[in-house]
């Protein structure tokens, strides 16, 4: 680093500083408003989102119990951001890799016990790569809108699943399939907790992505495709085969989340398994500025935020709404700043 | 300050009373599929846990209630552990989806009682309570078949499962009992609130012969009652009474009673009067389900088929006629009609 850079950067760092702090009051501010509009005393509904987010072991393997889902569903997201293509569907491409892990965790073909949760894995990889592959390949060959395309295919998802939720997979009993046999099931990381191995599993992910997007040349070319596909044309790049592979591994990722709910959470696939983690994945992509482990802080974050309302929600009694608009709220103060920083 | 005997002997009785279940203050959460002011199942729940409440406290007991609304079964499971940390003395999940919310929650946290709607088992400290709906669907059924001009009745159910699919086999046994040789229908939308899919399946049964169809799902139901005022078909609806909805339409309401069935699991709960490990799937015996006609169509319905709807309330109240929980969509085809009273 040379003499003059130092200073730039120091300088840089405490504008960056200052800009979170600025955003952090005013955050606290806005949504404290809110709160006193309905009667709550701001401090105390923060000290509970603060303790029921980190006060014990439980409180912080919930924050990432949710956060293991919109990791993968952030990654999702980012992988095809980055080629220049919105993947608002990873909702659907959620149930896609859920409805296979629970297909293969029946083990109706009596798969040996240890190789029945790679079967899971890669099946749910193959089916959220195969349902993005769909829209890919419509907005490749014919122009139509991946938006449009991906945000149908996901209501088309839920009713697949609700399908067999419904009929062929029934359990009978609740408004669930049966449940997976017991080879299926992903190990507890902290017992006692439903912190489970998929974990592991968005952690890899989003450490292989970023070193795919940084230190590989297919990453490179994503890159350029994302930032001038005309560059990357004239500079000789099959863009539309980078493009595709990028949207089904985009569709396999967030298939992953879905793996992870069925094989670590539920064991069986519920009616109402997503309560939205592919909308949420968007939401953090653009938060961590599409950097694939910034959208793991980032995730955990809102996971904590999630945690911490539902909790302060309990504790106070205030209605569930009051905590979506105090949570909105936050998002999009953060999301304001953002556009702000860049048109400074 | 004196004390006179019979205020000591209150106080005395109090004290030997005073045990876990029976403590003063209990706080019970209360966690629905939807929201507590949806119409429907979730607020027929509230306002059981409510009159609970109310029935408690003139037993010297005070009762908190406290929600959390339109969770996913994830959440569910958050709010329920975390409610149970909290020390409350009783969760419900009043939902079929937070099942596995409750036996998690239940095998960490035993000195909180869970109620949970519509699951396969009671454990411990865990209960199950259905309402065992076969019951009135059986008479709204021979109703159906006796008020029927073209010999075919159907019913669009939600999700084929336990309760629901006892629900619309019950309505088809019913129907079967009032018209041997019936034709009945039977559609299952895989939702609790999509009119549109209900008003489709109810016009392919009625384009199929049906013209009354019986509701077996939630705020869905509209698309039936629409479906059946196009065609001059009769509706009967299920859990609360609807008449108001489509007057000219639904003959009928097949009411649930769910307040009841919530007070009775609440305050068994919070006293402490559950029995261990037993699921509570409660009929007309046990005061779930009755018919509430509407005023403006009751004067339609012959006097003897009213009197056979009176005789067959109450031969199921008494057990004289038991009606079978067919788990199986189609199951009432086969059923051997004369084994209903062999009970």
């Amino acid at each position: 680093m040379t003499a003059v850079a130092a200073p730039k950067l120091a300088a840089a760092m405490r504008s960056q500083a200052v800009l979170g702090l600025g955003l952090v009051v005013i955050s606290l501010t806005a949504a404290g408003l809110v709160l006193l509009a309905t009667g709550v005393n701001p401090l105390r509904a923060y000290v509970e989102i603060l303790r029921s987010a980190f006060g014990s072991v439980d409180a912080l393997s919930e924050d990432l119990v949710y956060a293991t889902p919109v990791i993968l569903t952030a990654l999702s997201v980012i992988l095809a951001f980055r080629c220049g293509l919105w993947n608002i569907g990873a909702d659907g491409q959620l149930y896609l890799g859920a409805i296979a892990a629970v297909g293969l965790g029946f083990n109706h073909v009596d798969l040996p016990g240890p190789l029945l949760l790679p079967a899971m894995i890669v099946g749910a990889f193959v089916a959220g790569a195969a349902w993005a592959a769909i829209p890919a390949l419509l907005r490749l060959r014919f122009g139509a809108s991946e938006v449009i395309v991906t945000l149908m295919m996901n209501f088309l998802a839920v009713t697949l699943a609700t399908y067999l939720i419904g009929g062929p997979w029934a359990s009978g009993i609740t408004p669930a399939t049966g449940p997976i046999a017991p080879a299926g099931f992903l190990p507890s990381l902290v017992p006692g907790t439903r912190v489970n191995a998929n974990l592991l599993v968005a952690l890899a992910a989003a450490a292989g992505l970023a070193f795919v997007m940084k230190r590989t040349v297919f990453g490179y070319r994503v890159r350029t495709i994302g930032a001038n596909i005309h560059a990357a044309r004239f500079a000789g790049m099959n863009v539309d085969r980078v493009r595709f592979l990028s949207f089904a591994g985009a569709g396999g990722l967030a298939g992953l989340a879905g793996f992870g709910e069925v094989a670590g959470i539920y064991h069986d696939l519920p009616n109402g398994l997503s309560p939205g983690y592919g909308y949420t994945g968007i939401v953090v992509a653009l938060l961590a500025r599409l950097d694939p482990l910034w959208a793991v802080v980032v995730a955990f974050a809102l996971g904590a935020l999630n945690v911490g309302s539902g909790g302060m929600q309990r504790a106070l009694g205030v209605p569930v709404s009051l905590v979506s608009i105090i949570e909105a709220l936050l998002i999009l103060l953060i999301l304001g700043t953002r556009l702000m920083e860049r048109r400074t | 300050m004196t004390m006179t005997m019979p205020t000591a002997l209150l106080a005395g009785t109090a004290m030997l009373c005073t045990t876990t279940a029976w403590a003063k203050d209990v706080k019970v959460a209360f966690i629905p599929c939807g929201q507590i002011n949806d119409g429907s199942w979730s607020e027929a729940g509230y306002i059981g846990v409510k009159t609970a409440k109310d029935n408690l406290a003139k037993a010297g007991i005070t009762m908190t209630i406290d929600s959390s609304e339109s969770l996913s079964p994830s959440q569910a499971e958050v709010a329920a552990r975390d409610y149970a940390k909290r020390g409350y003395q009783t969760v419900v999940l009043h939902c079929g989806t937070f099942a596995d919310a409750a036996y998690n929650a239940g095998k960490d946290f035993p000195n909180t009682n869970f109620l949970i709607a519509v699951a396969p088992k009671s454990v411990k400290n865990v209960w199950t309570y259905t309402p065992a709906m076969q019951d009135i669907s059986f008479i709204a059924g021979y109703l159906a078949a006796k008020m029927s001009k073209t010999g075919g009745v159907g019913v669009v159910a939600s999700f084929n499962f336990s309760n629901i699919t006892w629900q619309a086999e019950g309505f088809r046994l019913g129907a079967r009992y009032g018209k041997p040789g019936i034709k009945t229908f039977s559609t299952y939308i895989n939702s609790f609130d999509d009119a549109g899919k209900a008003k489709e399946a109810a016009q392919a049964e009625i384009d199929a012969g049906a013209d009354v169809i019986y509701s077996a799902t939630d705020q869905a139901s509209r698309g039936i009652y629409a479906a059946a005022e196009t065609n001059d078909a009769l509706a009967i609806a299920s859990y609360s009474d609807q008449s108001q909805l489509s007057p000219k339409t639904v003959l009928t309401s097949a009411l649930a009673n769910i307040p009841l069935l919530l007070d009775t699991m609440v305050e068994g709960s919070v006293n402490g009067s559950l029995t261990p490990d037993k699921p509570y799937a409660v009929g007309m015996a046990g005061g779930i389900g009755a018919l509430a006609m509407n005023p403006a169509l009751v004067k339609t319905i012959p006097a003897d088929v009213l009197a056979t709807v009176q005789t067959l309330t109450a031969d199921i109240k008494t057990g004289k006629l038991k009606i079978p929980a067919l788990s199986e969509p189609g199951k009432s085809e086969q059923y051997d009609l004369a084994t209903l009273k062999a009970h």
